[in-house]
């Protein structure tokens, strides 16, 4: 019987401190979205943040997106041999690589870099007390820490992961023209023929998403993270974590709403 | 009579099952020095975050300036914490931005003042807490904790706020830099007309600035006083702090 009780009330707190949760993210994103367009605007923070999210994650995700798009090729070819469809190569490697894996790929890998440093440094500045002491120069957290934040994240990630495509697509071209000795004209050819723009726009917008996911999650974290180093430590492992899941949930959304049947 | 600029009535606080501030009464008129003193833990820090509106208060009223701090908007907040300074008892210095920026954050952020009189007015009052101009391009993890302590105390004062709150403002301090520090804040008080509300747990520095001195324990003012009243009071639990007794109504748990 008291068993039962116990279960019973563990599985109540459960429900409970997940409603608080649900709350408290709904408030804090609210808060921060609404920050984005109420002045003051900090130029110099969303230009820094901007520099940060955007330039510095270059070499990461041109990186990712170079081995992926030249794996790709490999495989591709190595399964489109077996039908006779060489010719289809350019082309998948394209679609996959603008519609799914730049995006995705790029999205994760700035989740682990981005969405990690930016829970650490709010999460230091919450437990330093540095936040309150924002709140008592008169300065609002949300439009100056976490607002450039997200508005770099917004911004950015599209630009990185069109950046992005032309590394992967050129990385497959690579590989196709000079590995696997197919035509480099043709394969051009077939790769601007066949691309369509909403293909590299779905990939966008999805990157757009996947920005304010990062960066939501980094400085929520970091936001409510409590404790010392153990508390900031573990602020950053949750906005990794719960960043990658959200942006590949998301990631499945997106493309049911822009290809859905 | 004048209605005091500062006012707590009934003040409870908790976190979780500890009770930290238990009906807490308090009241500071315009252009006092009070001193809270008490023994560590006893909820002084929280005292002063309540009454900044960082930690909210279970039950009971906080008025500053006459307005209820419950009842007030985002914005008419923001208005009075622009008349207000804080001194972190951790110092909270920005470690992404260098000591004359950290001192003229509420000038520029706050006050939208121009970048070279806010600087000029930072590295003035780098001199009044008694650090080198030399100092103004550093940032703070490359200063001493003393240091730091002093530059958060010129970022607290850089907006000549009407009400000053200092978190153990000579604490790490050498004696002779205590005794400049305590002159700055009489001379910020005497001078100015600022009211400031101070923390400390040294009984000389609180002498030297206070014209009153409470003393909290478990949660309640249990003594006032004026600051010259302070060696003569009957009060135990006083006489135990200020002499530094370990026998006394005041336990320590020590096991
Ligand atoms: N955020 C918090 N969560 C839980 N407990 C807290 C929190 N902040 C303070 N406390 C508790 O409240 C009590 C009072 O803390 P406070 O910092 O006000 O002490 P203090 O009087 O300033 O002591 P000291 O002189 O050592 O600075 C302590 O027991 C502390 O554990
Ligand atoms: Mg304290």
């Amino acid at each position: 019987m008291s068993n039962l009780f116990k279960l019973l009330s563990l599985i109540g707190q459960f429900i409970i401190s997940l409603f608080v949760v649900v709350g408290r993210l709904a408030f804090f994103t609210y808060s921060s979205v609404l920050k984005i367009f109420l002045p003051p605007i900090y130029i110099k923070n969303i230009l820094l943040q901007m520099f940060n999210v955007g330039y510095l994650s270059l070499p990461v995700v041109g990186l990712t997106t170079l081995f992926t798009g030249m794996a790709l090729a490999l495989q591709i070819y190595e399964g489109a041999s077996r039908f006779n469809a060489e010719s289809t190569v350019a082309f998948v490697v394209a679609i996959g690589m603008v519609r799914e894996l730049a995006p995705v790929l790029g999205g994760l890998m700035v989740a682990g870099r981005v969405g990690a440093a930016m829970a650490a440094e709010i999460g230091t500045m919450r437990v330093t007390e540095q936040i309150d002491a924002l709140y008592t120069l008169s300065t609002d957290p949300f439009r100056y820490l976490m607002a450039p934040r997200l508005i770099a994240g917004i911004t950015m990630l599209p630009v990185l992961v069109l950046i992005g495509d032309i590394i992967g697509i050129s990385g497959g071209f690579f590989i196709s023209t000079n590995l696997l000795e197919l035509n480099k004209a043709t394969y051009i050819k077939n790769t601007t023929d066949f691309l369509q723009s909403i293909d590299v726009i779905s990939g966008l917008v999805k990157a757009a998403f996947f920005g304010f996911i990062v960066t939501l999650m980094g400085c929520y974290n970091g936001f409510y993270s409590k404790g010392g180093a153990q508390g900031v430590g573990s602020a950053a492992t949750n906005a990794v974590v719960s960043g990658s899941i959200l942006i590949l949930s998301a990631n499945l959304i997106i493309t049911r709403i822009f290809f859905g049947a | 009579m004048k209605n005091p600029i500062i006012k707590l009535s009934n003040v409870t606080k908790s976190f979780g099952q500890k009770i930290i501030l238990n009906n807490l009464d308090l009241q500071i008129n315009k252009g006092e020095s009070m001193v809270i003193i008490g023994g560590s833990g006893t909820g002084k820090s929280v005292t002063l975050k309540c009454l900044l509106g960082l930690l909210k208060i279970d039950s009971g009223n906080i008025t500053i300036f006459d307005r209820d701090l419950d009842k007030i908007s985002l914005n008419e907040k923001q208005e009075i914490l622009k008349k207000i300074g804080m001194l972190f008892q951790g110092s909270a210095l920005f470690d992404s931005l260098n000591v004359w920026q950290n001192i003229s954050f509420g000038l520029i952020k706050g006050k939208r003042m121009k970048q070279n009189l806010a600087k000029d007015i930072a590295i003035d009052k780098l001199i009044q807490v008694g650090l080198k101009p030399e100092i103004a391009n550093s940032y703070p993890s490359e200063l001493s904790g003393g240091m730091q302590k002093r530059v958060a105390l010129a970022r607290a004062v850089a907006t000549d706020p009407e009400i000053i709150f200092f978190d153990e403002p000579t604490t790490g301090l050498d004696p002779i830099m205590a005794n400049v520090i305590n002159d700055l804040i009489n001379n910020i008080v005497k001078k100015i007309g600022a009211t400031a509300l101070s923390i400390t747990h040294d009984i000389e520095s609180a002498k030297k600035i206070a014209d009153k001195i409470s003393m909290l324990h478990e949660g309640k003012i249990i003594w006032t006083g004026l600051s010259s009243d302070l060696e003569q009071t009957d009060n135990k639990y006083v006489k135990q702090f200020i002499y530094g007794k370990t026998k006394g109504p005041i336990e320590i748990k020590i096991r």
